[in-house]
């Protein structure tokens, strides 16, 4: 039926096709920010009730009716009403760009997620290295966001955020590389689609890099020193207030949804399972790693900065050195199909 | 290089470890006890609001005005006025401030006739100015405040100790 209403509609415009083209676009796009604001307020719901649960409480309860489903939406209106501060001493530009950057790049990288077989924006043939480039791009809304805002706690955190992202990008990659060896192609279908068993079996240590990894890239509790509440008050968004501060604090869970899926697309099979649809099957998986990072922020408390970097260059990669050598020396050796 | 390898290993194993843990943690009952639907029980002697009570029998106020409530009170939050001579001597004025109340329980324990309670268990007294918390003689005695009733029994064993029984004895030997 889609199908349908679109060939109709370039049909229409005849040469004009750009119009319809934009026009379908515009749509593409609002359907994913849509997700992304569901997926996001459902996580920060989420994620309080597990905090809440770990340390034997309730959590928000009230906003809803039903264990406060409608927790987080009463606190995305209560941020948009909020007054909308900016230091006298911002850059104002770049104050005000900051937060649409960092949302910018979480977005970007949705392009490529594959939700089901032929359920993904456009299924390019460099998929994974478009996610890596442009979640990169991420830091520097955080330094733009840190720099600009003229406080020493958000410079700090600003630069702090920007030798976590460099030092834990490249274990990251270099992990990735190992099933992207296996399967021969960056497509994100086709690396769905070369998955017999999930490579989660077969790549256990890459798993495990790529993870710690993740949760570093977006921030998250163990490696959370950008944002360091107890010495940095809240790092690089310190000056931010009102729907600034609610974007990046959407593109913080968006940016959690989109390293959890390229985990679920590389290590767990993607779409793949067996009865549920395989829509079902991927948020399934996605939202169960989602599960894990909450579980292991309120497990784990802060690292120290030089632990972090210890972290990253002496034992994550080597370790993805190593797995990236097995990998190709096995290849080598039982050459697949 | 095999301390590295162990020192990895030790910390992957010690973060599986605190895992169960969070997860026996986040599968246990919270302990949170949502306050205006369900409320905690209260000890059975818990300092509330106070309570004039009655005679059974007559159906009268204990209560002689003999003024001792309102001369040890450490707050002064207690005004009383009383009419009549000896036995037949009743208050008509019987005033406690819950804004200076500090439940320290002392104008129970110097009552004569165990007339004036605290075991009511009536500690929800939010109001929206400081008259709302300043009781009077009508609402003291409303709401059918029997002392069978309202007074928490001692628990078994500990009857002699309870200020509630000794008062009921101090009575009895002067009657």
């Amino acid at each position: 039926m889609i199908g349908g209403v679109l060939e109709s509609l370039y049909g229409l415009f005849g040469e004009w096709w750009i119009i319809p083209r934009l026009i379908e676009m515009f749509v593409v796009v609002s359907i994913i920010i849509g997700f992304i604001s569901v997926a996001a307020m459902f996580l920060i719901w989420w994620e309080r009730k597990i905090s809440a649960h770990i340390q034997v409480r309730f959590g928000p309860m009230r906003v809803g009716g039903w264990h406060g489903w409608a927790q987080s939406i009463a606190d995305g209106i209560k941020l948009l009403l909020k007054e909308d501060i900016i230091p006298a001493r911002a850059d104002r530009p770049i104050f005000i760009l900051a937060p649409m950057v960092v949302f910018a790049s979480a977005l970007a990288a949705y392009v490529v997620i594959p939700f089901g077989p032929g359920l993904i924006v456009q299924d390019l043939n460099i998929g994974i290295l478009y996610i890596i480039a442009i979640s990169s791009l991420a830091v520097l809304g955080i330094i733009m966001a840190g720099w600009s805002s003229n406080n020493k706690y958000a410079a700090l955190g600003a630069l702090r955020s920007a030798a976590q992202a460099v030092s834990y990008e490249i274990p990251l990659i270099i992990s990735l590389l190992g099933p992207l060896l296996i399967v021969g192609s960056l497509s994100m279908t086709k690396i769905v689609e070369a998955q017999y068993v999930p490579f989660i079996l077969v790549q256990p240590l890459a798993f495990l890099i790529y993870f710690t990894c993740a949760v570093a890239e977006t921030n998250r509790l163990p490696f959370d020193i950008p944002e360091a509440e107890s010495e940095l008050v809240a790092g690089f968004h310190v000056e931010y207030s009102g729907m600034r501060f609610a974007i990046f604090f959407m593109a913080e869970y968006a940016n959690m949804f989109v390293v959890c899926a390229i985990a679920t697309t590389v290590f767990l099979g993607g779409w793949k399972g067996p009865l549920l649809p395989p829509v079902a099957w991927f948020l399934i998986k996605t939202f169960f790693l989602l599960f894990v990072m909450m579980w292991l922020r309120w497990t784990l408390t802060r690292t120290r900065v030089d632990q972090l970097m210890n972290v990253a260059w002496k034992v994550l990669l080597p370790l993805a050195f190593v797995n990236l050598g097995i990998t190709g020396l096995v290849m080598l050796l039982y050459p697949v199909g | 290089m095999w301390r590295y390898l162990r020192d990895i290993g030790k910390g992957f194993w010690s973060i599986l470890l605190s895992m169960q843990i969070t997860l026996r943690y986040l599968f246990t009952r919270a302990v949170t006890v949502q306050y205006p639907e369900e409320k905690r029980e209260l000890p059975t002697r818990a300092l509330t609001r106070h309570v004039l009570t009655i005679d059974l029998e007559s159906k009268d106020l204990k209560c002689t005005a003999c003024d001792m409530c309102a001369r040890i009170c450490p707050v002064n939050c207690i005004y009383l006025e009383g009419e009549g001579k000896g036995k037949a001597r009743r208050a008509t004025w019987f005033i406690i401030d819950h804004n200076l109340c500090m439940y320290c329980n002392l104008c129970v324990e110097v009552c004569p006739f165990d007339a004036i309670s605290m075991w009511t268990g009536q500690y929800e007294l939010g109001g929206f100015s400081r008259t709302n918390l300043v009781y009077g003689l009508d609402t003291m005695t409303a709401d059918g405040f029997y002392p069978t009733i309202m007074t928490p029994r001692p628990p078994a064993g500990a009857a002699v100790k309870a200020p509630a029984a000794a008062g009921a004895g101090k009575q009895e030997r002067k009657g």
